[in-house]
């Protein structure tokens, strides 16, 4: 009974770390691809959400603001009217931490989901 | 055989007590741990720039916390901002002697106080000069004024035109053509008030408010970690490149670089932060981060040292002051105060 037990023992013992050796390697094994979509909002409302690969113009009563831009992962301001272009230089954003702001028009991109990989969770500028 | 019996039952026993021990030890965990705060968070744009607020409340809801630290920016913007009429620094502009409140008497009191100790490096009566460079406002057309414009308003920039009768409660300015704006301190200071009036109706509160890179800790990452800052490469374009981080649990962090806000006339760049006693962009320094109790602090010592640039001997000495400073020149050089290193370290 007490070998029966002890067999027993190291089967569940086994089973655990081999769930457990596979968690970690799938954890691994899938590609980080950055962030889901973005938001983009102008003066805090809601002006598109994008999941989707693509150009998406921005605009507000007519007016052509700016062209947000989506590829695998990552986003940025492609180009706008703005007199500053800060947000132009701003680059591609792919971390969860990131916003790509344009103060003339009061429009903020945000990413949707994706992981903080940078780690800081503030950034002094 | 007996023997055998005894083993076999104490080790059944013991599993079992293992069993109920680990239970009542998930048990207990359950009962007396604490969930971690949950932080909710807003972003308006307010005080010149992007405001990020991050809250979690201790014994009052975190939603009802930022809609509260929301409404006080925007009344404190108003009050403090030089482009709306019904504030106290656009009053004083046009009446030129106004009576105020004790919170507006500190506020220039701290302004003129920062521009005497960093010997006119930074100076609140900047205004005629930030206006011929479209500096005075984000929407402002931004153009090099000619040598003979700016010497023609930087008679009018001193703090020492400024006078401030506490007894009374009054502010004057003494010289005709003086203009005030407290667009390099404000934005600080409404931070901190915005973190005391949040601490006073919450004192477990944490968080942090980003006013454009201008950071005030609130309390610490779930009660007891530190804030991650990240301080921006100033040599690179991507505003998420760092080149250093902070651990911060309490306090204040401030910066200020040539490539917030400027323009490129002719190939050269012209940057916002104004050397008062020249009038034309300081170009002595390319990024400077201050780390102090208060944002207000911060934010106009990251102003003043700037201007006084990365050859500055005394700048040890600002430290008296509760600041702690580090400065990045345009070819790479650094220079830090002796305390800075302090807040690099994870594990204080």
């Amino acid at each position: 009974m007490a070998k029966r037990t002890k067999k027993y023992d190291i089967f569940i013992v086994a089973a655990i770390l081999l769930f457990a050796v596979i968690m970690i390697f799938l954890n691994l094994l899938i590609p980080q691809k950055g962030i889901i979509g973005v938001k983009v909002t102008i003066d805090g409302v809601l002006a598109v959400s994008i999941s989707q690969d693509g150009l998406y113009p921005v605009e507000k009563d007519g007016k052509h603001l700016l062209t947000v831009e989506f590829y695998q992962g990552k986003a940025r301001v492609k180009e706008s009217t703005c007199d500053n272009q800060i947000c132009v230089k701003t680059g591609w954003i792919s971390n969860t931490n990131q916003t790509i702001v344009c103060l003339p028009y009061k429009i903020v991109v945000e990413p949707i989901g994706g992981k903080n990989t940078d780690g800081v969770d503030i950034i002094t500028w | 055989m007996r023997a055998k019996d005894f083993s076999s039952i104490s080790k059944s026993t013991v599993l079992i007590f293992s069993m109920l021990g680990i239970s009542l030890i998930l048990l207990l965990f359950i009962i007396f741990s604490k969930p971690l705060p949950t932080y909710e968070k807003s972003e308006i744009f307010s005080l010149g720039t992007y405001v990020r607020i991050y809250i979690a409340g201790g014994k009052v809801s975190s939603k009802s916390l930022l809609k509260i630290a929301e409404k006080e920016i925007e009344r404190l913007y108003a009050k403090y901002s030089s482009n709306i009429p019904s504030s106290v620094v656009y009053q004083l502009n046009e009446k030129r002697e106004i009576e105020c409140d004790e919170e507006s008497l500190f506020l220039f009191q701290a302004a003129v106080n920062v521009s005497k100790i960093t010997g006119d490096s930074f100076d609140p009566t900047l205004r005629p000069v930030l206006m011929l460079w479209g500096f005075d406002d984000v929407n402002s057309s931004k153009r090099v004024p000619s040598s003979y414009e700016i010497e023609q308003v930087l008679p009018f920039v001193s703090y020492k035109f400024i006078d401030i009768d506490s007894k009374n409660r009054k502010i004057k300015l003494l010289k005709e053509g003086v203009t005030v704006d407290l667009g390099g301190i404000s934005k600080g200071f409404i931070v901190d008030r915005v973190i005391d009036r949040i601490k006073e109706i919450d004192p477990k509160a944490t968080g942090f408010i980003d006013a454009g890179g201008d950071i005030g800790i609130i309390g610490p990452k779930f009660g007891n970690r530190p804030w991650q800052i990240g301080i921006r490469d100033p040599f690179s374009s991507d505003p998420a490149k760092l080149i250093d981080t902070l651990y911060i649990y309490s306090g204040a962090v401030a910066t200020s670089g040539n490539y917030e806000r400027y323009f490129i006339q002719n190939g050269t760049l012209y940057h916002h932060i104004i050397d008062p006693k020249t009038g034309y962009p300081a170009n002595n320094c390319r990024s400077c981060t201050v780390i102090s109790d208060k944002v207000m602090t911060a934010d106009a010592y990251a102003t003043g040292l700037f201007v006084l640039g990365i050859d500055n001997p005394a700048l040890e000495y600002f430290t008296k002051f509760g600041v702690q400073a580090y400065l990045i020149d345009n070819t790479g050089k650094t220079v830090e105060s002796s305390g800075f290193e302090y807040f690099r370290n994870k594990v204080k």
